[in-house]
C-alpha cells in the first residue's frame, strides 16, 4: 500500500514540475513577445505566426527541460529542450494563426479562445510526444486538453483583472501551466508501462516505457551513458550499456548487456528475463520497479 | 401714366406671388414624394473588418418596395462602435461603393428540370452577369450531389454567359457543400464580397451539415442572398420542397436577403433588382476607436436618418487577436514578480523534502527524503559519501550479488 501512495504521489510530482516549468515557458513567451511589441500589425496572422512561434519555442524548450531535470541529465535537458523547443516554435509559428482563424470563426468570446488555444497545444504537445517516452498521440491530446482549458483561463483572467497586462500575463502564464499539465497527466494516465527508480540519484522517477512496447519498435537501453542510453542512470556501478528492455507488444524482455556486472530481478541474476508488474531491477546500486498497466 | 405704373406694379407682384406659389408646391410636392416612400429598410450586409483598425460597413437602404434609396449622404448617417459615437473617415454615395464581388449558386438537381425552371435560372444568371459593371466580377458555382465550379471568378461577361448556358439539370441537392465552396471562392477577395443562391429543394446530398453552414457564413463577412424557387406546376403558392426557414436563417446571419420567387418568370426580375440593390449600397468607413486587436466582438450601430424619419441598426465584428493585444508599457517588473514566483515553487518539493527529512532527525538526504523513509529496499540504508553516491555496506547487499 505504501508504495502504491508513494508511486502516486511520484506521478503528481511530474504533473507539478511539468506545470511549473510550462508556465515559464508561457512568462518568458510574454515577456518577449511584449517587449518586441506587435501592437497594431496589419496582417493578423502573420503577426500570430511570430507570437506563436516565440510563445511555442519557450513552452516547448522549458517542457522538454522538464524530462532532462526529472532525470537528473543536463545533456538530455539540452537535448530534449532544443529539439521540443525547435519543434515548439514551429508548431507555434503554424499553430497560432490556424488558432486566431479557428477563434474568429468560432466568434471569438470564450468558445473561440478554447478553440484557438487547443490547436496550438495539439502541436506544442506533438512537440513534446517526439522528445518524451510517449506516444505522439498521447502529447497532442494532452496538449489539445491544455490548450483548451488554458484558452479558457486567458479569456477569465483577461475578463476578471482590469489591468489588460495583468489579465495576458496571467493568462499565459496558466495557458502554459495548463499545457505542460494536461500533458504530463495524459502521459501518466494513458501509459501502459513504465520503470520506477527506487533508489539513488533518481529516486522517484519514471521512465515511461510505452514509446518503445511495440515488437516493432526499437529497444530502450538501460545505461550510465547519456548519451548511449534512453535510460539513463547516474551510477558508476553501471556499464555505459547495462541492459537491454524490448517489447513485444504486451510485455517487456530484459536482457542482460553488461559483461560481468549482472543484471537482477527480485534478487536473482537473470540473462534474459519476461517482466512482470512490479518486480524489481537491479543494475549497478540503483533499483527499478517495472510498472505495467493491462 | 398713373395707370401703367400700377399695371407693371400688378404684373410683378402677380408674377411674384406665382412664382412663390411654384416654389410652395414644388416644396410640398418634394416632401409629400418622401412622405410616399414610407418607411425605409436598413440593413449592414457586410462588415469588412481586413484593413483593421480602419473598419468598412457596407449598408443597404431600401424603400418599402425593395428599391434601393440613393439619395442619402455622408451627414444621414451615424455609426457609433460599442456605444461610442464615430465620425467616418470615408462615405461613399450609393452606386460609389466600390467593385462587386459575386458567386452566382445555381441549383441542378433533377427537380429543376420541371417547369422550366432551368432555364429561367439560366435566364436570370444572364440578365445578372449584364448588370454588372466595369471593376465588378462575378464567378459560377452549380450544384447537385456535387459542386461544379462553373466560372472562377472573372470581370470578363462572354466567358460567364458561355459557362451559365452550359449548366444542365440532372440528380440531388449538395446546398451546403455549395455554400462553402463559394465562401472559399470569395476567401482571397477583398471589398464588397454576396453570393446570390437560386434552389428549388431541400439539402439532401453533401457532406457539410446546416450548423456548418450557418456557422461559416456568420463569420465569413459575405452577404449571401437566398432564392427559393416555386413550381407553379404544383400552384404558384406552394413552398413545398424549399427548406424556407434555412435559407432565411442562412440569409439573415449573413447580412444578405431571403426572397421567394413564386414562379420561373420572376426570377430574371428578381436577380435584376439584387444586382440594383448590391450596386447602389453605401460604404461607410471609420477607424476603431479601439485599435488593439483583444479578440473581443464590437457591436456597430448605424443610424440613418431618412425623410421618413431615423432607423437604426446593429452588427458585430471580431478584430481577431487570439493572443489579445494591450497596450505596449514596461513589463519587467511584472516578469520578475512571476519569475520569482515560478522559481520558488520549482524548488519547493526540494526544500520541503530536505526539511521533512531534517525534522526526522536523519540528516540532508537525496530528493523526497520524506518518501525514502518509509522505503523498504536495504539500500537506502547505506552511507551517503563525499562525492553523493550511495556507498553499500556488506550487509545491505542484496543476496543476489553474493550469490555469484
Amino acid at each position: 500500500m505504501i508504495q502504491k501512495g508513494e508511486t502516486i504521489m511520484n506521478r503528481y510530482m511530474r504533473a507539478y514540475y511539468y506545470a511549473i516549468l510550462g508556465a515559464m515557458g508561457g512568462l518568458f513567451g510574454w515577456q518577449i513577445t511584449e517587449t518586441l511589441g506587435f501592437v497594431g500589425g496589419q496582417n493578423v496572422y502573420l503577426s500570430d505566426a511570430l507570437l506563436g512561434g516565440i510563445i511555442g519555442l519557450c513552452v516547448g524548450l522549458l517542457i522538454g527541460f522538464t524530462e532532462g531535470l526529472l532525470t537528473r541529465s543536463a545533456v538530455r535537458a539540452l537535448r530534449a529542450g532544443l529539439i521540443s523547443g525547435l519543434i515548439g516554435l514551429a508548431a507555434g509559428a503554424v499553430g497560432l494563426p490556424v488558432g486566431e482563424w479557428v477563434f474568429q470563426l468560432s466568434g471569438g468570446e470564450i468558445l473561440g479562445r478554447a478553440l484557438g488555444w487547443a490547436t496550438f497545444g495539439v502541436l506544442v504537445g506533438l512537440a513534446e510526444g517526439v522528445t518524451g517516452g510517449t506516444q505522439m498521440y498521447k502529447g497532442a491530446l494532452g496538449g489539445l486538453i491544455g490548450g483548451a482549458v488554458g484558452g479558457v483561463i486567458l479569456e477569465l483572467a483577461k475578463s476578471t483583472l482590469n489591468d489588460p497586462v495583468l489579465g495576458k500575463a496571467l493568462g499565459l502564464v496558466l495557458l502554459g501551466a495548463s499545457v505542460g499539465t494536461f500533458i504530463a497527466l495524459i502521459v501518466i494516465l494513458l501509459s501502459r508501462a513504465w520503470l520506477e527508480v527506487k533508489s539513488g540519484k533518481l529516486q522517484g522517477t519514471e521512465f515511461i516505457l510505452d514509446k518503445f512496447m511495440s515488437l516493432k519498435g526499437p529497444a530502450a537501453i538501460i545505461g550510465s551513458n547519456v548519451l548511449k542510453s534512453d535510460i539513463a542512470l547516474p551510477d558508476p556501478d553501471i556499464a555505459p550499456q547495462h541492459a537491454q528492455l524490448k517489447g513485444a507488444d504486451t510485455h517487456f524482455t530484459l536482457r542482460d548487456m553488461s559483461v560481468d556486472m549482472g543484471t537482477f530481478v527480485n534478487s536473482q541474476r537473470i540473462e534474459v528475463h519476461r517482466l512482470a508488474n512490479r518486480q524489481v531491477i537491479r543494475v549497478g546500486n540503483t533499483e527499478l520497479v517495472y510498472h505495467e498497466k493491462r | 401714366m398713373k395707370i401703367y405704373f400700377k399695371l407693371r406694379r400688378m404684373y410683378y407682384t402677380t408674377m411674384w406671388l406665382c412664382i412663390a406659389v411654384l416654389a410652395l408646391a414644388g416644396f410640398l410636392v418634394t416632401v409629400l414624394e418622401a412622405r410616399a416612400e414610407g418607411p425605409v429598410t436598413v440593413q449592414v450586409v457586410q462588415v469588412d473588418k481586413a484593413r483593421f483598425p480602419e473598419v468598412d460597413v457596407y449598408v443597404s437602404v431600401t424603400d418599402a418596395n425593395g428599391q434601393p434609396v440613393k439619395n442619402l449622404t455622408p451627414e444621414d448617417f451615424n455609426l457609433a462602435e460599442d456605444g461610442q459615437p464615430l465620425s467616418l473617415t470615408h462615405a461613399s454615395r450609393a452606386g460609389e461603393q466600390g467593385p462587386v464581388t459575386a458567386v452566382l449558386v445555381i441549383d441542378k438537381s433533377g427537380s429543376m428540370n420541371h417547369a422550366n425552371k432551368m432555364e429561367a435560372a439560366r435566364e436570370a444568371a444572364i440578365a445578372f452577369v449584364q448588370l454588372m459593371r466595369p471593376g465588378d466580377a462575378t464567378g459560377v458555382i452549380s450544384f447537385n450531389t456535387q459542386v461544379t465550379t462553373v466560372q472562377p471568378l472573372t470581370e470578363d461577361k462572354e466567358s460567364l454567359i458561355e459557362a451559365i448556358k452550359g449548366i444542365e439539370a440532372v440528380d440531388d441537392t449538395a446546398m451546403y457543400d455549395a455554400l462553402h465552396e463559394a465562401s472559399a471562392m470569395l476567401e482571397p477577395v477583398s471589398g464588397r464580397k454576396a453570393i446570390i443562391v437560386v434552389t428549388d429543394g431541400m439539402n439532401t446530398a453533401g457532406q457539410r451539415t446546416r450548423d456548418e453552414t450557418l456557422t461559416l457564413v456568420s463569420e465569413q463577412g459575405v452577404s449571401i442572398y437566398t432564392i427559393g424557387l416555386g413550381d407553379p406546376s404544383q400552384g404558384t403558392e406552394t413552398y413545398a420542397g424549399i427548406d424556407e426557414p434555412t435559407l432565411k436563417a442562412i440569409a439573415e446571419e449573413s447580412g444578405g436577403l431571403y426572397t421567394f420567387a413564386p414562379n420561373p418568370e420572376n426570377l430574371r426580375n428578381l436577380y435584376e433588382l439584387l444586382s440594383l440593390r448590391i450596386q447602389n449600397e453605401y460604404k461607410l468607413t471609420y477607424r476603431s476607436p479601439n485599435r488593439l486587436r483583444d479578440g473581443t466582438n464590437r457591436a456597430v450601430a448605424v443610424a440613418v436618418a431618412a425623410p421618413s424619419g431615423s432607423t437604426e441598426v446593429t452588427a458585430a465584428y471580431n478584430p481577431g487577436g487570439v493572443i489579445p493585444e494591450v497596450e505596449p508599457r514596461s513589463t519587467w517588473r511584472l516578469f520578475g514578480l512571476i519569475f520569482a514566483v515560478l522559481a520558488f515553487l520549482l524548488v519547493l518539493p526540494g526544500i520541503v523534502g530536505k526539511a521533512g527529512a531534517l525534522v526526522s532527525g536523519r540528516g540532508p538526504a537525496p530528493r523526497r527524503a520524506r518518501t525514502s523513509d518509509k522505503g523498504k529496499t536495504k539500500a537506502r540504508t547505506g552511507k551517503k559519501s563525499a562525492k553523493g553516491r550511495i556507498r553499500l555496506t556488506g550487509d545491505s547487499r542484496p543476496s543476489g550479488k553474493r550469490n555469484r
